[in-house]
């Protein structure tokens, strides 16, 4: 028995380190330098997929990553603010000129880059903005225009009258803002009833299990305004599992890869969808890669917008296909 | 292999098993330490190793606690959630004692104009009584009160964890599986399920972010290199805890109550005054805990803070070559394994391995550590 433990122990540790070495990739390999002798170091640092969107994070900013062989990248992956601040903290360490952050917590992460800004690392924010002025360019979609964009396709959709359930998603800024002018919307249509507004927290299991207790307690409703695919794919199922999908439909957000294949089909239930593309981690990614790579970022924060807004899209049947990313994760 | 041969093997080799078995967990480290700086050149910077003990002094804090209740023969599943709760609760009344006065303002207006107060009632009952106290306002007056709430609230949790398995005689795994809901569900309930921020400017974060400066080195310009407080009050509470543990008549109880309970009884020990102090230790230590890391992010989020702390704390013991079953192990072992715990964190994020793929590595680094051990021992199970 001691024996085969010892072995095993050997082996699997073994096996570990050659899992490792494969895995990494290597801070001290030989890479073509650039101009000006050095390569940019630029880390990134991002939510850990927990949901559908910060998946779909996740591999848009891998492939943006490989799309700058000639930057030296660090990436890191965080499950909660306190584990982002170490990554960051450890990236500092290890040397930064730059630094493309979304937060997953905003008030821990802007102590965080704080350190960094006061360094001189030069600061890309995606989506979710940090609460002092620190970055030097702040990317991120418009919350608002996502809650009214969406809510005016329900409301035009219901014929400005009828029975509306809301989900809300993960109680953060980003959740209040689509859910405040989504509500501003619905607020001027008197016969617009809205049913129930609950917490889905934008993933599919909760948007099951809420939708399921909703549809138990409302004998007719007519649409779901769902703001999350992963929570309108949920929805869905549970609808479907109570024979009501005559009944209402769903619109979600965000551009899953599914829900847009939906509506290219023109599936009764999901008429639409509206994108808050993950994305735009590419798009902070590849302004970074560009500002730092020939050490000019100075002349380049001459003209460059510090704030960037991107617009969000309605899906429908007819332009779905410039929506569809085949490989995507989401 | 039968039982006679495997007799004779652990006879001949019990020198260097016993030294294995002794230096296990510490030649793990060394190698893991090893390894790390050959793959990283960044590994051994002082920055890093520095910036390595304050993200794990935290945990570390939590085990040292966990250490006890283990080696009692207990467990205590609600220190993660406590972690929270108590740094929740802490935040609350210091930002309600900074606010008070317009805490009560506004719902002197609110009741006025007949329209709800963003405040709950209990809320501003508390504002009114720290007012009427005269401690509102003041920010240090609010940090200390939120300062001492946190090791208050921390310990009488820990007390009341320690009075259901001794009086109440539940397992301790049930009762603290049950307040580890209850605590998760009061930080959610007091911070309305999310983030509370800090509303003191200048010095609630300076425990947490700040430290002694080293010799007056410097990281880069005009970043001087410190070492941060919460690894400074990490190592003061792993040497009191040693002490405690190692050199006080309630450690040796501590020993014995695990190594078997009834004898203990026996020998005429105070049982249920042993258990209900271990686990008011760990709820004081869970306090300290979440002082300190509500501080350092100047913010908690009732949700995720100190989530799976109860898990990699336990993970951090056992690494440490104590037993699972009480009885044996030491606050030694529990630094090392805390250390070898943070080191596969660090390193992963520092060889930039993909974070799906983390978990992976840091679970067979952690089964490979306790077998490697594990071989030391001679007659285990």
């Amino acid at each position: 028995m001691n024996h085969l433990n010892k072995l095993t122990g050997w082996k699997i540790l073994g096996l570990g380190l050659i899992l490792l070495g494969g895995c990494s990739k290597s801070d001290s390999g030989a890479a073509p330098p650039t101009a000006g002798g050095t390569r940019a170091r630029i880390g990134v640092s991002i939510p850990s997929g927990d949901h559908g969107w910060t998946a779909g994070v996740v591999w848009w900013a891998q492939r943006a990553m490989a799309l700058h062989p000639e930057i030296d990248w660090q990436f890191a992956a965080a499950e909660n603010g306190q584990k982002q601040v170490a990554d960051i903290e450890t990236m500092m360490a290890k040397g930064l000129d730059g630094l493309v952050v979304l937060p997953t917590e905003v008030e821990p992460v802007t102590q965080a880059c704080k350190a960094a800004h006061q360094r001189g690392i030069f600061i890309v924010n995606v989506d979710r903005g940090l609460t002092e002025p620190i970055a030097d360019m702040h990317l991120e979609g418009d919350n608002k225009l996502f809650g009214r964009k969406s809510a005016q396709y329900v409301a035009e959709k219901m014929n400005h009258k009828g029975n509306l359930v809301i989900l809300e998603g993960q109680i953060n800024q980003v959740n209040s803002d689509r859910v405040e002018a989504a509500k501003a919307v619905f607020a001027q249509y008197a016969d617009i009833h809205i049913l129930a507004d609950q917490e889905a927290d934008w993933n599919r299991e909760q948007g099951l299990k809420v939708m399921q207790g909703i549809l138990a307690t409302n004998p007719h409703i007519d649409a779901v305004w769902a703001q999350d695919d992963d929570t309108a794919l949920g929805a869905i199922a549970a609808i479907k599992e109570a024979g009501r999908q005559k009944e209402m439909w769903v619109l979600g957000g965000a551009g899953m890869k599914q829900v847009v294949e939906m509506v290219m089909n023109r599936d009764p239930m999901v008429p639409a969808d509206i994108t808050y593309p993950p994305s735009m981690i590419a798009a902070g990614i590849h302004l970074a890669a560009s500002a730092l790579r020939d050490g000019r970022q100075a002349q380049l924060s001459q003209f460059m917008p510090r704030h960037l807004i991107q617009d969000v899209d309605l899906v429908t049947p007819e332009n779905a296909e410039k929506f569809y990313f085949k490989d995507s994760v989401y | 292999m039968s039982e006679a041969s495997e007799q004779t093997v652990v006879w001949r080799g019990a020198d260097w098993r016993d030294t294995l078995e002794r230096f296990g967990p510490l030649l793990a480290l060394a190698l893991l330490v090893l390894i790390t700086s050959l793959f990283s050149h960044a590994f051994l910077k002082p920055e890093n190793i520095l910036n390595l003990l304050r993200e794990n002094s935290f945990i570390g804090i939590v085990s040292l606690a966990m250490t006890f209740v283990i080696i009692s023969g207990g467990i205590d599943l609600s220190v993660g959630a406590l972690v929270a709760f108590v740094a929740v609760a802490g935040m609350w009344l210091m930002n309600t004692g900074i606010g008070a006065s317009g805490i009560i303002a506004s719902a002197e207006l609110a009741r006025q104009m007949h329209i709800q107060s963003t405040d709950d009632a209990f809320r501003i009952a508390v504002a009114r009584v720290l007012s009427w106290m005269h401690v509102s306002g003041d920010e240090r007056i609010g940090v200390l009160l939120g300062a001492a709430a946190t090791l208050a609230v921390g310990t009488t949790a820990g007390w009341l964890n320690g009075l259901a398995i001794a009086k109440g005689r539940l397992a301790p795994f049930i009762a603290t599986l049950a307040t580890m809901a209850i605590f998760r569900s009061l930080a959610q309930t007091l911070a309305d399920g999310g983030e509370v921020l800090s509303s003191s400017e200048r010095y609630f974060d300076r425990l947490g972010q700040g430290g002694i400066g080293l010799f007056g080195l410097q990281i880069g310009a005009g970043v001087p290199l410190v070492l941060p407080y919460p690894v400074l009050i990490f190592a003061m509470m792993a040497v009191a805890s040693w002490i405690v543990l190692d050199r006080t008549r309630y450690g040796r109880y501590v020993y014995a109550l695990g190594c078997n309970e009834r004898s203990a009884i026996y020998s005429a020990v105070n049982v249920d005054r042993v258990k209900v102090m271990t686990y008011t230790l760990s709820g004081a230590f869970c306090g300290v805990a979440g002082l300190l890391l509500a501080s350092r992010l100047n913010s908690i989020n009732s949700g995720n803070a100190g989530l799976l702390y109860e898990l990699d704390a336990i993970a951090a013991v056992v690494i440490g070559g104590t037993r699972m079953q009480g009885g044996s192990g030491g606050i030694g072992g529990t630094i090392i394994g805390v250390l070898i715990l943070g080191i596969i964190s660090n390193m992963l994020t520092l060889m930039n391995v993909s974070p799906y793929l983390q978990g992976l590595i840091k679970g067979m680094i952690i089964l490979a550590a306790c077998l490697l051990q594990r071989s030391g021992k001679n007659n285990q199970r």
